[in-house]
């Protein structure tokens, strides 16, 4: 793909092209701007292709974490979301994109360490990733302080990390 | 602030860098103490378990599965090849014409769909002087020359849902029904007498109301309009941008340009309900 191999690319819109649907849609707010943020993640993937290494992550993984990426940027840059200050420019740009510790992120341990995080919690981040709320948003639907929504997220995230070491099936060789 | 507060500190810092919802000063912040807890420490620890890619991972597990709609896929691959064969002329009037031809075609297409002449559909067969196809904007929303040959479709399901509008009061005296197999999970509103809107403006967003998903918060069923040419009922596909489980109620709303995330529902056009 990092070749411009157009079967590659072609084979990347199939296999990826839902996930990035998936992450404009929810970020954007009109059919518009989820074509033009696909398009500019997109056009991102095949500028960063050769910075994909396969030990370090998934194909998924990397696609998906340049795709929200991406997505935050381009929030940032709509102006939207005032509670959401996500980026440098600098950060933002693919140029320095890495998925540097994704190696031992599996899909089904993320998930099943989700599943032990309190109920209240697991809707927060339901709401956050599967609806694409802003923390405002999750306050108004909640009731909850704005802060309080913030700091459940960042602490069920770690909370998640941990469980996830806990899960993790390879053996600690540090000990 | 000594070695494991800082680490403390900068871990709670990754996590918002993770979710996007780093303040300006905690920005600030984060920089330097990343380096710093990097030269005390020195331990790879911290990028074991990646927080962004647990975030992206969390955000493909949790997310819909839906597919890129054919047309933009089209328009990727077009770009993808671009991107690696610059283009080295410009557009000719000739491809821009076809391309002109080709719209007015389709805007043909999507005229008078066959199905409306059968008696199954008669809750205002006597109102239809025309009958105009309304394309979603949003864009799993189908639309197009589909539309006709998908409420033929969900029509084929034994056990579909039948739900007839009604108004709520309000200026817009809305007729129709909404077509809902569960079975295919798909839908199709049949709507008329809704006032035409401008889509600078406002719009009309479809709310479906799933007690068996969430008994607080309507599913997003999509965002239409009603042209300003219409004069009789309209076809429109219905987006749900989530699973439906047991549709109880469709609710017509509607808000600003695009839809929202949440509606306040300030404007209730129509509501169809068991």
């Amino acid at each position: 793909m990092a070749l411009g191999e157009p079967k590659a690319m072609e084979q990347c819109i199939a296999s990826y092209g839902g996930l990035v649907w998936s992450i404009a849609h929810k970020y954007s707010r009109s059919h518009s701007d989820a074509e033009d943020l696909v398009q500019e993640i997109f056009t991102a993937l095949w500028r960063s292709a050769s910075r994909f290494d396969e030990s370090a992550g998934s194909e998924t993984t990397f696609i998906g974490m340049l795709a929200r990426r991406r997505a935050i940027d381009w929030l940032r840059k709509q102006g939207r979301r005032p509670d959401f200050e996500p980026l440098t420019p600098n950060d933002a740009e693919m140029s320095t994109f890495s998925h540097q510790g994704a190696a031992k992120i599996d899909h089904g341990i993320v998930m099943g360490a989700l599943k032990r995080l309190p109920e209240e919690t697991q809707k927060l981040f339901r709401f956050h990733f599967e609806r694409g709320l802003s923390h405002s948003e999750i306050a108004d639907q909640t009731g909850m302080p704005l802060g309080t929504v913030k700091t459940r997220l960042r602490s069920g995230l770690l909370e998640l990390r941990t469980y996830m070491k806990r899960l993790d099936p390879q053996p600690n060789t540090s000990l | 602030m000594n070695s494991p507060n800082k680490q403390e500190r900068l871990e709670w810092l990754d996590a918002g860098r993770a979710l996007g919802d780093l303040s300006p000063e905690e920005e600030a912040e984060w920089k330097p103490l990343a380096e710093v807890v990097s030269e005390e420490d020195g331990s790879d620890e911290l990028f074991e378990f990646s927080l962004d890619a647990i975030v992206a991972t969390l955000e493909q597990g949790l997310s819909p599965a839906v597919s890129l709609p054919e047309e933009l896929k089209d328009q990727i691959s077009a770009g993808a090849k671009d991107f690696h064969q610059p283009a080295d002329r410009e557009v000719t009037k000739g491809e821009v014409n076809a391309r002109g031809d080709q719209a007015e075609e389709e805007n043909e297409n999507i005229l008078r769909p066959s199905f409306w002449s059968r008696p199954a559909i008669g809750w205002a067969a006597a109102a239809v002087l025309a009958l105009l196809l309304i394309v979603q904007s949003r864009p799993d929303g189908g639309g197009g020359a589909d539309a006709p040959s998908l409420v033929e479709q969900v029509e084929r399901d034994p056990d579909l849902l039948r739900r007839p509008f009604a108004g709520t009061g309000e200026e817009a005296d809305p007729v129709g029904e909404v077509l809902w197999s569960d079975t295919q999970k798909q839908g199709v509103m049949l709507l008329g007498g809704l006032p035409e809107n401008d889509p600078t403006v406002s719009q009309y967003q479809l709310w479906i109301v799933d007690p068996a998903r969430d008994d607080v918060h309507p599913v997003d069923g999509g965002v239409f309009d009603i042209p300003a040419s219409t004069s009789g009922p309209v076809v429109v596909p219905i987006a749900a941008t989530l699973p439906i489980a047991d549709p109880a109620a469709f609710v017509i709303t509607v808000e600003q340009p695009g839809g929202v995330v949440v509606s306040k529902q300030e404007q209730v056009v129509a509501i169809a309900k068991s």
